[in-house]
């Protein structure tokens, strides 16, 4: 008896081991080929990418096979690592001096690596670069600046849109669009039918749920920023705070599912996918997702609404900027990287193949971004009438906030173990305490 | 020349005594290493940073600053509650995984057809990783189309779908009950594997001299498989302790940290906020904590004199 017992437990465990071994090879495969292209070579860069995935891997690689056959002497080694332990990755990496010579950043990372001089301006440059003039006033606005120095390339950039389910839209008479955030509300409302399990948003009460709150408490305030002029936090303003409470009144009011309090990214996009919300405030990667899951017909992706004074209070972020370690030993070969995968034709692939909007104005007219669901994003880029309202991405304590501090404080108020007024006030304080030693370090900005 | 001889013999006699005397340290010396480059030099850095003020986003400003970050974790106001479900977590998972597998070691401790099989089956849980455990009864819990909901609502104990993993205050039980199923296989493996060297004989003797079933339990079991029992509860204690998947995965700690203990309190808010001096402080707070709880366990226990009937 004990033997059959054993005879089960190791072959579970041959399988378990078949398995690694078998999920192993893959990536020492791919190791292979790069050593074996790396050898006899002049000059060797190091690139990391922190969204891998087969696809983007695939399509990375051959544009370096690209620049590799363009620049003969210089062999770049393509290194990976994934997305939710990036920030960790090249915050270690730097700090142990063993950074890749180029390296892709999101904007949320970029002001704290480039203080911490992990990474070095590419002014000197940018200025020299050839194509600076074609790019888009999104791409000149972007965060990719510290202390006035660019400092990273942006890929392409992601924005915010409204998904919504047409179907339910038509069954209510609703116009398929939601204009303005007066309709935001509004429709939300008539889509929740709690009886059939139908509710009108894919609520964020997670991390950085706090971030779309804090997106209509600035087109509610016409405010571009979280702050004020003195540093103080929009919050503590009365129609700040009549705001916050409009919009976290959408899970109160029942107009969200109740599980929706603890949902991040993965629960959200499914909670739309399966049925249980009408409207999902998203980014672009989603469309890949909805177009395999749901069916043509039931959906759409429209502009974020515009505030009472008519403008779109949004903001744009870039995912993956190329930025240059501080310590590589070869910059001149580490630009001509960034600047061949910053060129033109490569960003018009690299946005299509990404569903993300290129950082090129002559990019954008392509028939691509001005049909379906990606035109919902295009449209808002292209409108004349856009504020650049983001994130305080400078405070090196943001994500700390948004993943924690906010999340913690919301769900308290969500499940009605505090008030509104100590919520808000502990939110404010906490930005303010934060933007007023930023303010004192860096009086300019 | 023989007085030369001998003192020459007589020095190498020395040096072979010398070499004698530390040769068992010379081959212990590689072993060593490597504790000493695994386990030692990690445990001094991170005593070492639990007194230092490290963020990742702040390199220039790295430094010794004594005993603030144990201070900063003692006024942190959402403590209380965390260790609180700390403790929870930890009697609620380990007491009702023990009863279980006990329950479960002591019915497959009598031969029957397919037990092969059926013991393959029942360990399974323990052989599947946690996050799809963790995935799985997610989904079971959920409000919509979740298993429980269903069964609940046609055995007519509730009329309208319950959002278990958004209840403010109890939003952990489900995260018990997944953690509960997932250990279960641990004891029983363990425990039948101690039953199985209890000598059928002493059953018989018992028999002949008229003990009852639970006399049989708790007068001979028992006591011979007590090193097991001890050394599982033990270490079951200190996994559950320091274990974070499950909650990670079904709950994220929420809503306001009803679901959060210890570890995965830290992983969050470190994860988010990078201050690696923070998490050492933690860690070591940890380290003392289960260091004491071992030291008081084996000596409540009598763990040294277990198994002598």
């Amino acid at each position: 008896m004990k033997r059959k017992w054993l005879l089960g437990m190791s072959v579970l465990l041959l399988m378990t081991v078949l398995l690694a071994a078998c999920g192993g090879n893959k990536e020492n495969e791919t190791n292979g080929a790069n050593e074996g292209a790396a050898s006899g070579e002049k000059v060797k860069l190091t690139y990391l990418d922190p969204i891998p995935s087969p696809e983007r891997t695939a399509f990375m690689q051959d544009m370096i096979k690209k620049f590799e056959a363009e620049n003969p002497n210089i062999t770049v080694e393509y290194m990976s690592v994934p997305w939710d332990e990036a920030n960790k990755k090249w915050m270690t990496m730097g700090a142990a001096g063993i950074l890749p010579d180029v390296i892709s950043i999101d904007d949320t990372s970029l002001a704290g690596m480039a203080s911490a001089g992990y990474i070095q301006s590419l002014q000197p440059f940018y200025d020299k670069w050839d194509q600076v003039g074609n790019l888009t006033e999104a791409a000149k606005q972007a965060r990719n600046k510290f202390k006035d120095e660019v400092y990273a390339i942006p890929d392409a950039f992601l924005l915010q849109g409204l998904f919504i389910r047409t179907d339910w839209f038509k069954e209510k008479g609703l116009p398929e669009s939601i204009d303005t955030w007066e309709n935001y509300f509004d429709y939300a409302k008539q889509l929740t039918d709690d009886s059939k399990g139908q509710y009108g948003i894919s609520f964020r009460g997670g991390a950085n749920g706090i971030i779309r709150a804090m997106e209509y408490v600035m087109a509610a305030t016409h405010s571009d920023s979280w702050f004020d002029a003195d540093g103080k936090s929009i919050l503590y303003k009365p129609e700040g705070k009549e705001a916050f409470k409009r919009f976290y009144d959408l899970y109160l009011n029942g107009n969200s599912p109740e599980e929706s309090i603890n949902w991040g990214f993965n629960e959200m996009v499914q909670g739309f996918m399966t049925g249980q919300a009408g409207i999902l405030n998203q980014t672009p990667e989603v469309i890949a997702v909805a177009q395999k899951n749901m069916q043509e017909g039931t959906w759409n992706v429209v502009p974020m609404p515009k505030a009472d004074d008519g403008k779109r209070y949004i903001f744009w972020g870039f995912t993956a900027a190329y930025a240059m370690s501080s310590n590589t030993k070869h910059e001149g070969e580490a630009w001509k990287l960034i600047s061949f995968m910053s060129s033109p034709e490569n960003n018009l692939a690299y946005s299509k193949a990404n569903t993300s909007i290129p950082i090129y104005a002559e990019n954008l007219k392509d028939p691509f971004f001005s049909e379906g669901p990606i035109a919902g994003y295009a449209g808002s880029m292209a409108d004349s009438n856009i504020v650049f309202a983001g994130p305080p991405s400078y405070l090196t304590r943001l994500g700390e906030f948004t993943g924690t501090y906010s999340v913690q404080e919301t769900q308290l108020y969500l499940t009605g173990s505090q008030d509104l007024d100590t919520t808000v006030k502990n939110l404010a304080d906490w930005l303010t305490t934060e933007q007023t030693a930023y303010l004192k370090d860096n009086p300019k900005s | 020349m023989s007085a030369a001889n001998l003192s020459a013999n007589r020095q190498s006699g020395k040096r072979k005594k010398l070499f004698r005397r530390f040769e068992p340290y010379l081959l212990l010396l590689p072993a060593l290493l490597i504790v000493v480059a695994f386990f030692a030099y990690p445990l001094g850095s991170s005593l070492r940073l639990a007194f230092m003020h490290y963020v990742l986003f702040e390199p220039q400003n790295i430094k010794f600053s004594g005993l603030d970050n144990f201070k900063s974790l003692l006024s942190d106001s959402v403590m209380p509650k965390v260790l609180l479900n700390s403790a929870l977590w930890i009697v609620s998972v380990v007491s009702l995984q023990f009863v279980l597998g006990f329950a479960l070691a002591v019915a497959l401790n009598k031969p029957f057809r397919g037990k092969g099989a059926y013991q393959a089956v029942v360990f399974l849980p323990w052989a599947v990783s946690a996050f799809l455990i963790g995935m799985i009864f997610k989904w079971m819990f959920s409000q919509r189309n979740g298993l429980i909901n269903e069964l609940l609502m046609n055995l007519g104990i509730i009329h309208k779908p319950v959002a278990f993993l958004a209840l403010s205050g109890t939003s952990i039980i489900p995260v018990i009950i997944a953690m509960i199923w997932y250990g279960v296989p641990f004891f029983g493996i363990m425990i039948l594997a101690a039953l199985q060297s209890v000598p059928h004989e002493m059953y018989e003797a018992a028999d002949i001299d008229g003990a009852g079933r639970v006399r049989q339990l708790f007068q001979i079991t028992i006591p011979y498989i007590k090193p097991t029992i001890v050394l599982t509860l033990l270490l079951r204690v200190i996994w559950v302790f320091n274990s974070a998947d499950l909650i990670y995965i079904m709950t994220g700690g929420g809503p306001a940290n009803s679901s959060d203990n210890l570890p995965s309190y830290m992983f969050n808010k470190i994860g988010y906020s990078t201050d690696f001096g923070q998490a050492s402080a933690l860690g070591v707070f940890m380290l003392v904590v289960l260091t004491l709880y071992t030291i008081f366990f084996l000596r409540i226990t009598k763990f040294r004199e277990a198994g002598d009937l």
